[in-house]
């Protein structure tokens, strides 16, 4: 499912993704997995044309749905994160540190990281080793990964 | 409503408080974990306890080099693209940042019924759970006339340290048209690609120096090999002429070597070589083996869910000396196991929250400057084994520039392995 929307505000938009769907793709950059929280401009008929898959819902439950959501997935991601980063950071250094051939990604905007996955998933990316580490990844967990590696600082430290 | 015991379980998991699912612990104070082994498996599984436990767990770590040279990478600094000095490293962070205690000399053995293991110094530690990591033992009489006195002519530098060292200056020394002898060992072994990015290291290594009519001749144990399909015409491509690859099914087995006078009798040959590069058999490290870890193959069978031993609940296997399934015996497994081993001990002795286990490898090759290899996949557990779910290997018909950056990714793998074990 997607989705709580449009905010009090006129022309502004809020989503709350609820659960995984290829029905966010219609607005653009959003990030669309579950837990995810956008907010932006209202397109013009932005809510006309997606009210099949757009629940409308009264602003103060939006802020509440928005709420729950963000707690939820901060104790969920927080952990399962944390282990699939170990994965990660055999090759991507931890410290932030780059290293010739590895880019570096400590400290990635979360949407950057999902998109560069994503990239390698649906094949726009080549390199072997990726395709198969984000093959394997769905939407929840590419989106604990992201929250996880956003988080996290680069060290002073090697 | 009142819960049933699976339920209260299954609730008190998810809360990652599982009471009922703490080990009984021995004597006083936090629970221990004691790892024999500090390489790719067992440095990586000291880390990760001790870090991600924030002291619930006390670990120590046998090992007694007090400098750890790595094994994999260890081709290029044959092939003159690495230092030694760059591939060797201490325990000192694991110490400082974790907490870990580094207990520098051999374990003399493993008492199962006491959770004790005995140090060679006479101290005896006792634990809740146990990581044996020993990697691999050489099998010297695998080849008829080998022995550890004869590896110090014919190096097998199998197990990094003086032998690597050895093997250099002896690749260095062998004179213009001079041979070379492999002899590429039987499965199960330690890097599977090892052998054949060497013998490329080798041939570089005579290329650049003005010896490209030395010859190098692999005599194999095997009818095939770990990226066969990328590795031989690479060879004709680099190194036209330079190597011969020999099956059984053509030389047949080795009948002797005499390392006196660095000859080889095969069953249909006689060969006399400048050098003569060793690999025997092997098997799963001798602390595993006189521990009762081991079955009829010579390594210690494991559940694959967890990485434990299937002899024994509160040992685990990880690294070289386990049966990884359809995983190689490489760094990269290795350090991938331990951190599924890792988990579940944090899960059994600290009621940390579990995750499903999934691993993971890659293991690249380098046939000659900016032209790297790479074969790797993703793996699941099944009761049977640990499962191949997706792999990946390089095909002949690559682009230059993508060999190239198989090249510059292994090269940051190794930084980022070696600091994920040791920093």
């Amino acid at each position: 499912m997607l989705y709580a929307a449009r905010n009090g505000t006129p022309g502004r938009f809020t989503i709350v993704v609820l659960s995984a769907s290829d029905r966010c793709g219609i607005i653009k950059k959003t990030l669309c997995y579950p837990g995810s929280i956008r907010s932006g401009i209202s397109a013009p008929g932005m809510f006309n044309e997606t009210k099949q898959h757009l629940r409308r819902i009264r602003p103060a439950w939006l802020a509440l749905a928005a709420l729950l959501v963000a707690g939820a997935r901060a104790a969920a991601d927080t952990a399962l994160g944390e282990y699939l980063s170990t994965e990660c950071v055999t090759c991507h250094r931890l410290s932030g540190k780059i290293t010739a051939g590895i880019p570096p990604i400590v400290g990635l905007p979360e949407d950057a990281f999902v998109n560069a996955l994503m990239a390698y998933k649906t094949g726009q990316r080549a390199n072997d080793v990726m395709r198969s580490v984000a093959g394997r990844l769905s939407a929840e967990e590419m989106a604990a990964l992201a929250a996880y590696f956003a988080a996290q600082k680069p060290e002073g430290g090697p | 409503m009142q819960l049933g015991r699976r339920q209260f379980l299954g609730g008190a998991a998810a809360l990652g408080t599982s009471i009922l699912g703490m080990p009984a612990i021995l004597g006083q104070g936090r629970p221990k974990l004691v790892v024999i082994g500090g390489g790719a498996a067992g440095a990586t599984l000291a880390k990760y306890v001790a870090r991600d436990a924030k002291g619930a767990i006390e670990v120590t770590l046998v090992e007694p080099m007090q400098r750890y040279s790595t094994c994999f990478g260890s081709n290029l600094y044959l092939g003159g693209f690495r230092d030694y000095d760059a591939m060797v490293y201490g325990y000192d962070k694991l110490a400082s940042a974790y907490g870990v205690h580094i207990q520098q000399q051999m374990a003399q053995g493993v008492d199962r019924d006491r959770r004790e293991v005995k140090l060679a110094d006479g101290t005896v530690l006792p634990y809740d759970r146990l990581a044996i990591t020993p990697g691999i033992e050489l099998k010297y009489d695998s080849v008829p006339g080998y022995s550890e006195a004869a590896a110090e002519k014919m190096p097998h530098a199998w197990k990094p340290g003086p032998q690597t060292k050895l093997l250099k200056t002896m690749i260095d020394a062998v004179p213009k048209g001079g041979l070379v002898l492999m002899l590429a060992p039987p499965n199960p072994y330690r890097c599977p690609p090892g052998p054949y990015e060497r013998v490329s290291m080798m041939a570089h290594v005579f290329k650049s120096t003005g010896r490209s009519n030395c010859k190098i001749i692999i005599v194999d144990a095997k009818e095939k090999f770990s990226k066969q399909g990328v590795f031989q015409p690479a060879w004709e491509k680099y190194y036209p002429g330079m190597i011969e690859w020999l099956p059984p099914s053509i030389t047949g087995a080795v009948k002797s070597v005499d390392a006196a006078t660095g000859t080889v009798i095969t069953d249909f040959e006689t060969h006399k070589a400048a050098l003569v590069n060793v690999i025997p058999a092997q098997t799963a490290g001798k602390i595993a083996v006189e521990t009762g870890l081991t079955n009829q193959t010579g390594y210690c069978p494991i559940d694959a869910f967890t990485m434990k031993s299937k002899m024994d609940a509160n040992i685990y296997v990880v690294g070289d000396a386990c049966i990884p399934g359809d995983m190689p015996k490489s760094a990269f497994a290795a350090n991938s196991q331990a951190k599924v081993a890792a988990m579940s001990i944090r899960g059994e002795l600290a009621g940390a929250q579990t995750f499903p286990a999934r691993y993971s490898n890659t293991c690249w090759s380098l046939i000659e400057t900016a032209d790297c290899v790479k074969v790797g996949g993703h793996y699941e557990p099944t009761p049977e084994k640990i499962k191949e779910v997706d792999g990946f290997v390089s095909q002949p018909t690559d682009a230059a520039e993508m060999r190239k950056q198989n090249y510059e990714e292994s090269v940051g793998w190794y930084e980022g392995i070696t600091a994920d074990m040791f920093a």
